[in-house]
């Protein structure tokens, strides 16, 4: 590899991005190892934007124009968020008034044999698995971690990961990330149809404030169908995010999927 | 590319430490260090793997120079590349596999956590506020590209631009980052 390619292609900022072929990014390597020009200018790349990153994660910088509205901004609207919260008020009330009704009889035949009862399992359905002690037989099962279970899996320095299942239109999100305190990064998957055409995939993470906090990208998805990119943990905080998934072919971006996510940190 | 004064300090290096120079040793990692140690943060995205790899190369290299297993000096830097990224491949297999990563070893470095394993605290204060007096388009620019990560045409399309123009746009824009970012440490 010469200077002039390095040059002509882009080659130290494409190396810093991760977007040179195995083969390419080892010939980089090697010609870095003996070069002090490119070793310098290669430190400094990386330098430069990851500032950027993080100047842009923290809003510091100028954003672009407006984009148009997704179908979800429009509930966040005074008019519509008032409505919303009314339906909501008048189904909580009203759950709870026949959840009551309901439970009542049951709640009676508990009494009976409290003193043998065990308590049944915690934590709601579908939470996702953070660090899993063991590979999940069904790793497109949503999972929750037993309580007990998480000193062990703690002290296990593994990087948490969650399935991203689509939650629209569906009820409550299903999608949860729990992190540990020592977690420096977190893995985001999703399934694909196996032999998806696109060359790679973008996760963006917005807060609830529709505020873009991260993003992610991955490449192909492998020949399961399944597609992994990795996120910084210092990116997210505890509280609820959308993640946007696009497909990316030819420069093109397909939106391909939207999903809540729940982040738990410990 | 390597002068001829670095070849013939490899090969110097590389003679001493068959004889068991271990001043030649010390020479070695001080030559070699920062190149093994960001090799592997440029792969792994963490500070402490790179560490831990570092010092396994290390370990490595000297040992397989003292056992004169380098046939060229030439390709001293090669060979510790490829030292390197075995030591990565091991770490990375070892440490994710129980997460059924194996499938994701191109996608291991692809994360989000770049800002961390690249700058210090003080560093990236710097960078903010370099970045903060760029102009509102370059600012704009440099956002979507690193960070939003969006295609150049969609790029284009936002400023208004032709999609040939976004590399070199972006490459002025970094540049003029680099050149505040110097002044301001400068002073």
């Amino acid at each position: 590899m010469t200077h002039q390619e390095i040059q002509e292609g882009e080659i130290i900022e494409r190396y810093v991005r991760h977007e040179l072929a195995r083969d390419e990014r080892r010939s980089f390597q090697e010609h870095y190892f003996a070069c002090e020009d490119c070793f310098e200018q290669v430190q400094t790349t990386a330098r430069m934007i990851a500032g950027v990153r993080q100047a842009s994660r923290k809003g510091l910088l100028a954003e672009s124009a407006a984009q148009p509205a997704a179908w979800w901004a429009s509930l966040f609207r005074p008019a519509f968020g008032l409505a919303i919260a009314s339906a909501l008020v008048l189904a909580v009330a009203f759950g709870w008034l026949v959840l009551r009704q309901i439970s009542s009889p049951s709640q009676e035949l508990a009494r009976k044999p409290q003193s043998g009862a065990s308590p049944g399992p915690t934590g709601t359905p579908g939470q996702n698995t953070a660090p899993s002690a063991t590979p999940s037989p069904s790793p497109g099962k949503n999972e929750s971690p037993k309580p007990s279970e998480e000193p062990e899996l703690l002290a296990q320095n593994r990087t948490p990961v969650v399935l991203l299942e689509s939650s629209r239109g569906t009820s409550p999100s299903s999608n949860q990330l729990t992190l540990p305190a020592n977690s420096s990064s977190a893995i985001l998957r999703i399934e694909v149809e196996p032999g998806s055409p696109f060359a790679s995939f973008q996760f963006q993470i917005f807060d609830s404030a529709k505020r873009l906090v991260a993003t992610a990208t991955s490449g192909k998805a492998n020949t399961r169908g399944s597609v992994a990119a990795r996120v910084s943990a210092g990116a997210l905080q505890n509280g609820k995010y959308l993640v946007k998934c696009y497909g990316v072919k030819n420069g093109q971006r397909e939106l391909i999927g939207e999903y809540d996510l729940l982040v738990r940190k410990l | 590319m390597q002068t001829s004064v670095e070849l013939q300090s490899n090969q110097e290096l590389v003679a001493r430490i068959r004889q068991g120079d271990a001043d030649a040793e010390a020479l070695l990692y001080e030559k070699f260090s920062a190149r093994v140690y960001f090799t592997a943060l440029s792969e792994t995205h963490s500070k402490e793997d790179a560490e831990d790899v570092r010092a396994e190369t290390f370990l490595r290299v000297i040992q397989a120079l003292r056992q004169d297993k380098l046939h060229s000096a030439d390709s001293l830097p090669a060979f510790i590349v490829g030292i390197t990224l075995n030591v990565i491949r091991e770490l990375v297999r070892q440490k994710y596999r129980a997460d059924s990563l194996e499938d994701y070893e191109d996608d291991i470095a692809r994360d989000d956590s770049m800002e961390a394993a690249f700058l210090d605290a003080e560093t990236g204060r710097e960078l903010e506020k370099a970045a903060q007096q760029l102009k509102p388009r370059e600012q704009q620019l440099l956002r979507m590209y690193y960070f939003e990560e969006l295609p150049k045409e969609e790029i284009a399309r936002k400023l208004g631009i032709k999609a040939e123009r976004v590399r070199l746009l972006k490459s002025r824009a970094l540049q003029q980052l680099r050149e505040i970012y110097k002044k301001m440490t400068r002073r």
